[in-house]
């Protein structure tokens, strides 16, 4: 049965669920503890070595009820004698009122047409799962690999010989052999095909789901289309939590204390200097603190909502962080983010302030007005928007007096290098009172420049 | 019933004996840390018996329990050993004639060092060694329960230090060598999921969530724990609080309110819950002025619905 549990594994892996192989091991000692017998025990017993989180417990017990609801149904039909007790009531069931077949777990339900044909069913299932096995089909990934699969799989059935059987039974006249096996092989293509379906869906297109990730980070936000949009907070999320574990570490360490001699002498005079008592140094960390100001007018909101999304899900390792969005007046939104959660949060100030163009000359006056006397030389300032002021006020002279007082200015510009400059984008006298203008085209681009910030700030 | 199932339902029966009423998963996480050697890692939200889980797994087991409470700046000399620095000053200045005497005799420094090198690293043997509860816990001469409480305000890296000994059961300190258990203990951990912990150490344990418990759970809880409290009292309460639970509270009244309420009921004669009484007690349940503010507009409703349905 331990295939079944590498099986289970896997189609857990296949979820999200990132399980090593120590704690494949502890699973299976937890089976050789507890067994196979007891479902409830069995979820418990697996849940405490393979769900770590409180969202893998959720996902586990999706994934336990879905799989073995079907693989024990089907399995058990192999090998001990129960199941032919549990099978018989379902088929008299289905005799009765044929309404409860829809309920029983796939394994159980697919194929019983009838009481009488059940035996031979479930014999055409296990011909087909061990025929399945043959063909590997656990490693199917994506749709279009059906075809491929399903011609393995008949192969591994010897479907050609059937197929020239049949044809030579019509040869020799006998219709009605012919016509029970062509019946037979098309409720075994039935199987197949609905084996192949099921697989599929337990993978859940896990391989596609990896490349679609990985494009999503390369690809240029104002590109991509709206339906990829929602799956971004996910990514940002586990793309933030990757940085904050990285930086929590370093910051650790700067933080650790030495001796302090001279408070130990000092301290240790009364025993003629031999050090009784130790004191040790302390290292006091600079509270840096971060504004980040956003466009949130149609050419950049895009943008803005994966910064501030991404500000948030690091608020861990950024713990002073203050955020403000501006059209045209500029407006602090780090409460909401506190009030509800991220998603909902973006939704709200969207809707509230994300109407009209972009007035940089009013945005960045307000700012400065609001921000003027937490600045210090501690404070570091990210601005995220193109820099096209529709010909309006730059409000350049705002941006001089926070970058005079500021740590660091940086100016994140989602707009590729080549169109800086032109039209009305005045990115080039942006550039004159800022520390730094970069591109961020795309996700992982963000993700470095965040990266970097991080390391800047420890 | 499998063997394990059994002996899963024995477990139940003898946490009961303790006052802790456990639920299957619960037991069944407990069964299979003692059956594999594993820590336990609990996590769930302040006030479900996270901590009282472990005690009572020690006066089950009537093994002696030693508990660690984890705060930001814990470190090795405080959790796992110290050197007993004062007690070697002392053991120096007061052997220095002895070492006076030693020394006697010897013409050049090569054969006084010489002479010194014949005695044995004797400051730093485990005599000079002050143990903390982790290595305690490790020389305790039959089992022990072990509890690592509130791993989570923990420093990042103490949770490195910790991966030897959750792993091997064993301490390698740099002056004596490794240092092994002579009985492996019962190590349960608890986390209140202020921050995430690290693969490795998650990866080590089994991991067990103790939710809100349903009503018909923490019914039995309270009846284990205040006894005299009435039944109807009991179970217009229980559905009472977890009526409270439904809203959004700053801080949702766990089940250590849940008794401390029923306690104060008790002490104040009471057989039914009306609402002037719930307003006047609603402070044990609910710890924040918003909270309370955010309940009293519902009471009526809420204990009204306590009352109809079971």
């Amino acid at each position: 049965m331990d295939e079944t549990l590498l099986q289970f594994i896997r189609h857990l892996r296949h979820h999200g669920l990132a399980i090593s192989t120590a704690e494949t091991l502890d699973a299976m000692r937890v089976v050789a503890t507890i067994g196979y017998s007891d479902p409830s025990l069995l979820r418990d017993g697996l849940a405490s070595c393979l769900a770590k989180t409180v969202e893998d417990h959720s996902h586990f017990e999706e994934c336990f009820a879905r799989f073995f609801q079907s693989q024990l149904g089907s399995k058990t039909d192999e090998h001990s004698s129960d199941a032919a007790t549990n099978e018989n009531p379902s088929s008299e069931n289905q005799g009765d009122g044929a309404a409860s077949g829809e309920g029983e777990g796939a394994g159980n339900g697919q194929g019983s047409g009838g009481s009488g044909s059940s035996q031979r069913d479930s014999a055409t299932l296990n011909e087909v799962i061990r025929a399945a096995a043959e063909a590997e089909l656990e490693n199917i990934q994506y749709r279009t690999q059906r075809g491929v699969y399903r011609r393995k799989i008949l192969n591994a059935l010897n479907d050609e010989q059937t197929l020239s059987d049949i044809q030579k039974l019509l040869d020799a006249g006998d219709d009605e052999q012919a016509h029970l096996l062509e019946q037979a092989r098309q409720q075994q293509l039935a199987t197949v095909k609905e084996l192949i379906e099921r697989q599929l869906l337990l993978n859940n297109d896990a391989a596609g789901k990896q490349l679609r990730d990985a494009t999503l980070k390369d690809s240029s936000l104002s590109a991509m289309e709206h339906y990829h949009r929602e799956r971004l907070p996910p990514l940002i999320r586990k793309l933030a939590k990757k940085m904050a574990s990285r930086h929590r570490q370093r910051h650790k360490r700067a933080r650790r204390g030495k001796l302090d001699l001279g408070k130990t002498l000092r301290r240790n005079m009364a025993y003629g200097g031999i050090p009784f008592h130790r004191f040790w140094k302390t290292t006091r960390k600079d509270k840096s603190e971060i504004f980040v100001l956003c466009d949130i007018s149609g050419s950049v909101s895009a943008w803005s909502r994966v910064l501030l999304l991404f500000v948030e899900a690091l608020s861990d390792v950024l713990p002073n962080t203050r955020s403000f969005v501006f059209c045209g007046q500029s407006i602090e939104v780090t409460d909401l983010f506190k009030q509800y959660p991220a998603d909902e949060a973006m939704a709200i100030i969207q809707q509230r302030h994300g109407l009209g163009g972009s007035d940089y000359g009013l945005a960045l006056n307000s700012f400065w007005n609001q921000i003027e006397d937490k600045l210090n030389r501690r404070s570091c300032v990210i601005i995220l928007g193109d820099g096209r002021g529709n010909g309006g006020d730059t409000g350049i002279e705002a941006l001089r007096s926070i970058y005079h007082r500021a740590k660091l200015v940086l100016w994140f510009n989602p707009e590729s290098h080549y169109s800086w400059n032109t039209g009305d984008s005045e990115i080039r006298r942006y550039q004159s009172a800022s520390h730094y203008v970069a591109e961020c085209g795309s996700l992982r681009k963000l993700e470095r420049l965040l990266d970097q910030l991080l390391s800047l700030l420890r | 019933m499998t063997d394990a199932r059994k002996d899963i339902d024995q477990l139940i029966a003898n946490l009961a004996k303790q006052g802790y009423i456990a639920s299957s998963a619960i037991a069944t996480t407990l069964y299979l840390a003692q059956q594999l050697e594993r820590p336990i890692l609990i996590e769930g939200p302040p006030g479900v018996g996270k901590t009282e889980l472990a005690n009572a797994t020690a006066a089950m087991l009537a093994k002696p329990l030693f508990r660690l409470q984890c705060y930001e700046g814990l470190d090795e000399s405080k959790a796992l050993y110290d050197w007993k620095y004062s007690k070697q000053l002392l053991y120096v200045q007061v052997l220095k004639e002895q070492l006076h005497d030693i020394l006697d005799g010897t013409d050049n420094l090569a054969n006084a060092v010489e002479r010194l090198h014949n005695f044995d690293d004797i400051f730093y043997s485990e005599r000079f060694l002050e143990p903390r509860p982790l290595l305690k816990s490790l020389q305790s001469d039959d089992g022990a329960v072990l509890l690592i409480d509130e791993i989570d305000k923990a420093d990042y890296e103490f949770e490195s230090l910790l991966l030897e000994i959750l792993a091997d059961f064993s301490v390698t300190l740099p002056e004596i060598g490794t240092l092994k258990a002579k009985h492996k203990p019962l190590v349960i951990l608890t986390s209140n999921n202020t921050r995430d912990l690290s693969d490795a150490l998650k990866r080590r344990c089994l991991h067990l969530y103790i939710p809100f418990p349903e009503a018909k759970l923490e019914s039995r809880i309270v009846q284990s724990r205040v006894p005299a409290v009435p039944d109807e009292l009991r179970r217009q309460l229980v559905n009472f609080v977890h009526g409270v639970r439904k809203l959004d509270l700053k801080k949702q009244p766990a089940i250590s309110e849940t008794i401390d309420w029923a306690r104060s009921l008790l002490l104040l004669h009471c057989n039914s819950l009306s609402r002037e009484l719930v307003e006047d007690t609603l402070n044990v349940l609910l710890k924040y002025e918003e909270d309370i503010n955010m309940v009293s507009p519902e009471l009526h409703g809420l204990i009204k619905r306590a009352d109809s349905n079971l």
